[in-house]
């Protein structure tokens, strides 16, 4: 059975929205010899959130790193804005407007906050672009211009978070991939790391959003998809996963099964 | 006391030299984590192209160094882009050992063929100059070296701290992962990364071959010094390999004058021990690294 077939029909062929800005078709990815993702089907629409759910090991991460470029899928299609972007480098892909915020404390520990937000807008050479999205930035973080001296490492998780959100936007990105976004955080920051991520969604970008945190990444997210062992299993709306009572047992005590697929073909 | 205070002037004079060549090859270890064992080849490279430059055409081996820095750097990027380049990620620490001790054999046969495994020194005409300051012997090589050092040093710095390509290797160092996402080209960092080094290996033999008597094998001497003010500063950090250089070259000194030359090279080691006994990380490996 292949996977879009087990999708709940929601967006099982979105392929004609003019409003698509990622498509993946049917993308295998891993790394050596074995495939984590197995054939995955995923859209973002322009100013979306849509977050990714799933058991731990189920392919989420792989899926922001194949389309960010630090994996190369292996068949299938990844395409941005009608463009093929599959065979892409990072740089280029970044190019593009897609930004990738990676799980782990994504910042450099020994640069100032300013040197890490200024290094966002590593591939672009003109001075004065730079400093005006500095500006920008600065006004929607604070902590930008507050803690501009203080060393990346020694600011609080929260922090950071707010660091990187920051300079995830010096190139201005359609599309922002987060990876985890809310892991460590206590509840606070967590909130305040959601908050910006529906600002960001507010201002015209999209988000795809992995997020182990089901029901806080579902209440922010516009659609979401739940992954299982390297396949889309179910898609829908945020709000309708969120309410639904099978993956709210499921996925906020998940385990490493595929129990979405599992009980999809039980009923086969 | 006159001679304590004569040998510690004489051991920073010479750590200074040691912090050049411990520099480039720290660096190399931080972005790369490749333990470059071709560098004190490198050096001695830099020391017969200072030696032919002075012989053939009488150009001072001070300002030699205009021409072999920029020459290594090129030469460095070469071999990085040939030879290190095309190791896969997952072995490259450990294979990197073997290309770059290659490298040195393959330097050292190539400098034996063409100068012989005569011992030479650059003796330019100041070579025995020395200036008496309250009654301390300076030498005015030795000086000069010094000085040279930290100004190719400060180079390094401004160029790690003031440019763009000074804050992508920085970033390759501190977070590889999150360099690559933001538009770091690792490859080009590390090419470039790796001719730094050799260009300050080149400025570094100008010096050493005007202090020392040399001949191609001298790499294996100087290379398993380096290693020691490496470690001792801890892998990956300039600014601890500078203080490393100077304790160890004071170290140095103060054995020779006080027991004896004989046990100079020893004490590298004595210390080197005895800090990876307490301090395991190197002088400032917990807290400099990722602080390039």
């Amino acid at each position: 059975m292949a996977a879009n077939e087990r999708t709940d029909g929601s967006n099982a062929n979105p392929t004609t929205d003019s409003d698509e800005l990622l498509v993946l078709s049917t993308v295998t990815a891993g790394y050596g010899a074995g495939l984590i993702l197995k054939g995955v089907d995923l859209t973002v629409r322009k100013g979306e959130i849509v977050c990714l759910i799933g058991p731990n090991g189920a392919g989420k991460s792989t899926v922001l790193k194949t389309i960010s470029g630090l994996l190369r899928p292996k068949s299938g299609s990844v395409s941005f804005r009608s463009e093929e972007i599959g065979g892409m480098s990072s740089r280029q892909r970044l190019g593009r407007g897609i930004v990738h915020v990676p799980q782990d404390r994504s910042l450099f520990p020994g640069m100032s906050v300013w040197e890490n937000v200024v290094m966002g807008a590593f591939i672009l050479s003109d001075q004065a672009l730079i400093k005006s999205r500095l500006e920008q930035v600065a006004e929607t973080f604070p902590i930008v211009a507050n803690r501009r001296a203080a060393m990346a490492g020694s600011l609080s998780g929260g922090e950071q978070k707010q660091v990187e959100l920051a300079r995830s936007l010096m190139l201005d990105p359609a599309l922002i991939l987060l990876d985890e976004p809310s892991i460590g955080l206590d509840p606070k920051s967590r909130t305040a790391v959601f908050a910006s991520i529906s600002a960001l969604a507010d201002s015209g970008r999209s988000v795809l959003l992995v997020e182990q945190n089901a029901r806080s990444g579902l209440a922010v997210a516009h659609r979401a998809a739940v992954l299982e062992a390297g396949l889309v299993a179910l898609t829908g709306s945020g709000e309708s996963l969120l309410n639904d009572p099978e993956v709210a047992r499921l996925y906020l005590g998940a385990s490493a099964k595929a129990p979405v697929l599992e009980k999809l073909a039980d009923t086969a | 006391m006159h001679e304590i205070v004569q040998a510690i002037i004489l051991g920073i004079l010479t750590g200074g030299v040691y912090a050049l060549m411990a520099s480039g090859q720290t660096l190399i270890f931080g972005i790369m984590k490749v333990v470059n064992l071709a560098q004190g080849a490198f050096v001695v490279l830099g020391a017969y192209l200072t030696y032919t430059l002075f012989v053939d055409t009488g150009i001072d081996p001070f300002l030699s160094i205009l021409i072999t820095t920029p020459l290594m750097f090129v030469v460095g990027v070469a071999l990085q882009w040939a030879l290190l380049r095309p190791l896969h990620s997952d072995d490259v620490a450990q294979l990197s050992l073997l290309v770059t001790f290659a490298i040195a054999l393959g330097i050292e046969g190539v400098l034996s063929f063409t100068y012989s495994t005569s011992l030479v020194n650059i003796q330019p005409a100041y070579a025995n100059f020395s200036w008496t300051v309250f009654g301390y012997q300076i030498n005015m090589v030795r000086f000069f070296a010094f000085v040279l050092s930290l100004v190719v040093l400060g180079a390094l710095y401004l160029i790690l701290q003031k440019t763009k390509f000074g804050r992508a290797v920085r970033a390759t160092v501190q977070n590889p992962m999150s360099a690559q996402l933001l538009g770091v080209d690792s490859q080009r960092v590390s090419a470039f990364g790796f001719g730094l080094g050799a260009a300050t290996a080149a400025a570094a033999g100008s010096v050493f071959g005007m202090l020392n008597a040399f001949n191609p094998g001298s790499h294996y001497d100087l290379i398993s010094r380096l290693l020691t003010v490496v470690v001792l500063g801890g892998l990956g950090s300039i600014g601890g390999s500078v203080v490393a250089a100077l304790v160890m070259g004071v170290a140095a000194s103060l054995v020779s004058a006080l027991a004896s030359p004989i046990w100079s090279d020893f004490s590298f080691f004595v210390v080197l021990l005895l800090v990876l006994l307490l301090r395991p990380q190197g002088l400032f490996g917990a807290r400099t690294r990722g602080a390039l």
